[in-house]
């Protein structure tokens, strides 16, 4: 058990899981799509972080993908450091953009409330959890968060590294109900996220009843524990693989926990 | 092979109790004997509490009976029960058991223990496996006023701070700072780590064959065990054998004693009281003082009523020569088994000591139909685990080694139908 987190690898989290859940947001919560309607022409935003590989998210009006295709107009995000890009996420701090006019608006009128939709989903208040609908998108948004976040720290994270060392070649799936199976794949113990559908058998799985438990789980409001004693969680195949997944996804709520 | 068919037991009391123990006790069964570390999967295909055992047998609270290859993780060496070893525990109950000063019941023992097994010069007893692996560690780390513990990879020492990882909760890396590896049969790793870090090592602990989970069982290469010995003679390293899971089941004189060597120390556990609660650190005459410097004790530590059945669980099994008996049963037992396998076009890997096999379905590497057939086999009364070796009793006959095979067949055949 590290009781220090790194700011380096938290600026992954925060750059590939949660700004990265942006891609879901856009295509699950009824709020986003107003907004995208905003994007006048497709627009890539690139993270740039001193010590961190540059990252791109790319918006048009039907959505939000990682990368960039070509073509865009450019809205660059200047962060200081790691800190001050977790700062940004946080709502604490600016970054330095650079943009032409209408770069700045898309920031100002796309990207910035985007981002507070997508914290009012991830830290959802008693009252909205009370609405069904939003508390869905909210646990899938949680989930997609937090298995993002997984292989970034299974990556770079000093603890992530040892747990991930100890997952054999193959792919670990992360189910909930029927519908979402997401996969982690493992790879010379290094781990990536892909929210592309299954299509093949995965090695082992980790299986939530449905969103509910899993975003109480992952927002640490239950204890995965109790919910695989009560059946509201289950595992099977090669254990090993989630007892370090899971191992990971402790280490993951000391970078995203409050 | 003709199978009665068996109904699938349920299991609505143990599901009861264990709503009621969630209110009460974290995670409602914590550690290995409950669903999580059990690997109880299907959850929904084991039973969760017992409520009586005999002999090789064990009932769940919902009557359901089942033989029993867990054997409480490897404490049950005689059979639940045994009338010899009961009637010790009782006489001596009658007498005393956890008074002010101890009984010689205690020095019977620690006689018994240094004519037994052939490593011992000394006993110190204790209560559980973990609480003699660390006293090993403490003594080594004394003894030669190093910091540094050579383990073997995938090892488990019991569950003291200095046994996990860096990724455990609650674990410091202060409290791991020490801990080195080497892959298990690797001598030329162990002799270039002890050369990178001379003059640091304190010890090497390992179990006495590579009986890890989820992973075939290995046994030591030829030579591995005398290589072992000299490099840690050659750097001045102690030797410590973990002997807590297959003390008493492989060689009434020591598991490092089956494999040829004498360790320094030697950890005992499990077995050593066929259920009452006892465990023993055995050395070598060149540790005795250092062992007797420590500060290490506990307020059960000296009770009488386990020094007692202990005494008659090691005279018994000395009577049946059980180490024999368990590897003729085992043997049986697993090539039974690998040959009902093959009946239905699976291929089960039975791996490390008949005594204490290991059993894996090798058709599929994410363990998911081991898992299935693990499951149908205990919903039908053979109680066998997915991920752990298993252990044999001196009360299993070999017409509960032909009814084992007989429900595993079927077991077999619901898994190979799909
Ligand atoms: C090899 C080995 N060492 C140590 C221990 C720890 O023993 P205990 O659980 O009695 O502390 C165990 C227990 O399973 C074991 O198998």
């Amino acid at each position: 058990m590290l009781t220090e987190t790194d700011p380096a690898v938290l600026a992954r989290v925060n750059m590939h899981a949660v700004l990265g859940a942006l891609t879901v947001l856009a295509e699950r919560a009824p709020e986003a799509a107003p907004l995208l309607a905003r994007v006048d022409r497709p627009t890539v935003l690139r993270l740039r972080v001193p010590g961190v590989p540059a990252h791109s998210l790319r918006f048009c009006e039907d959505g939000v993908e990682a990368g960039e295709r070509g073509g865009e107009r450019v809205v660059t995000l200047m962060l200081r450091s790691p800190a001050h890009l977790n700062a940004m996420v946080d709502g604490d701090a600016q970054p330095f953009p650079v943009a032409g006019l209408g770069g700045l608006r898309f920031l100002t009128q796309v990207f910035a409330p985007l981002a507070d939709l997508l914290g009012r989903y991830l830290k959802p208040s008693e009252a909205d959890l009370e609405d069904p609908a939003f508390r869905g998108i909210s646990a899938l948004l949680t989930l997609h968060v937090a298995i993002a976040a997984v292989a970034q720290v299974a990556n770079e994270d000093r603890s992530g590294r040892l747990s991930a060392s100890l997952i054999p070649d193959g792919q670990i799936g992360v189910e909930v109900g029927e519908d979402i199976d997401l996969r982690l794949h493992a790879r010379a113990s290094t781990l990536t996220f892909d929210a592309t559908p299954a299509s093949s058998p995965a090695r082992a799985v980790l299986a939530f009843r449905d969103l509910d438990v899993a975003g109480d789980v992952l927002a640490g409001r239950a204890s995965a524990l109790s919910c695989i004693g009560d059946g509201s969680m289950a595992m099977r195949g090669f254990i090993p693989m989630i007892d370090n997944v899971s191992r990971i996804l402790d280490r993951v709520g000391c970078y995203l926990g409050d | 092979m003709t199978t009665t068919a068996t109904t699938p037991f349920t299991y609505a009391k143990s599901l009861e109790a264990f709503d009621r123990a969630r209110r009460v006790i974290p995670a409602g069964i914590p550690g290995h004997q409950g669903p999580t570390e059990g690997c109880y999967i299907p959850r929904d295909a084991f039973p969760l509490f017992s409520s009586r055992a005999e002999g090789t047998r064990f009932w769940d609270l919902d009557g359901n009976e089942y033989l029993d290859y867990m054997c409480g993780y490897g404490p049950n060496v005689l059979g639940y029960g045994d009338p010899v070893v009961d009637e010790a525990a009782r006489r001596q109950a009658a007498l005393e058991d956890v008074v002010t000063i101890p009984s010689t019941v205690m020095v019977d023992l620690a006689e018994l223990l240094v004519d037994t097994v052939a490593s011992a010069d000394w006993a110190f007893f204790a209560k559980n496996g973990g609480d003699t692996t660390t006293l090993a560690v403490m003594t080594a780390r004394a003894a030669t006023m190093r910091k540094k513990v050579v383990f073997v990879k995938g090892y488990y020492h019991g569950v003291a701070p200095w046994t996990q990882k860096l990724d455990y909760p609650g674990v410091l890396e202060e409290d791991i700072a020490h801990n080195l590896s080497v892959p298990w049969n690797d001598l030329g790793a162990l002799e270039a780590l002890l050369r990178e870090h001379r003059g640091e090592v304190a010890a090497f602990i390992s179990t006495p064959y590579m009986h890890g989970n989820f992973v075939d069982n290995e046994l030591p290469a030829p030579g591995y065990w005398e290589g072992v010995r000299r490099l840690c003679d050659e750097h001045g390293v102690v030797l410590i054998m973990d002997d807590v899971r297959a003390g008493w089941r492989l060689d009434l004189a020591g598991s490092d004693h089956h494999y040829g060597i004498e360790a320094d120390l030697l950890c005992f556990c499990k077995a050593i009281g066929n259920g009452y609660n006892l465990a023993a650190l055995t050395g070598r005459e060149s540790l005795r003082e250092t062992v007797a410097s420590l500060t290490y004790t506990g307020s059960y530590w000296m009770s009488a009523v386990p020094f007692a059945a202990s005494i008659a669980t090691i005279t018994r099994l000395k009577e049946l020569d059980a180490p024999a008996m368990f590897r003729s049963l085992g043997t049986e037992l697993t090539s039974g088994l690998v040959e009902a396998a093959s009946g239905h076009g699976l291929t089960l890997v039975a791996s490390g000591e008949p005594a204490l096999f290991y059993l894996r379905l090798a058709d599929d590497d994410s363990l998911m139909l081991h898992q299935r057939w693990v499951a149908e086999c205990v919903r039908r009364g053979v109680w066998f685990t997915s991920h752990h070796n298993h252990f044999l009793n001196a009360a299993l006959t070999r017409g509960d080694i032909r009814r084992t095979i007989e429900i595993a067949d079927e077991a077999f055949g619901i898994v190979a139908a799909g």
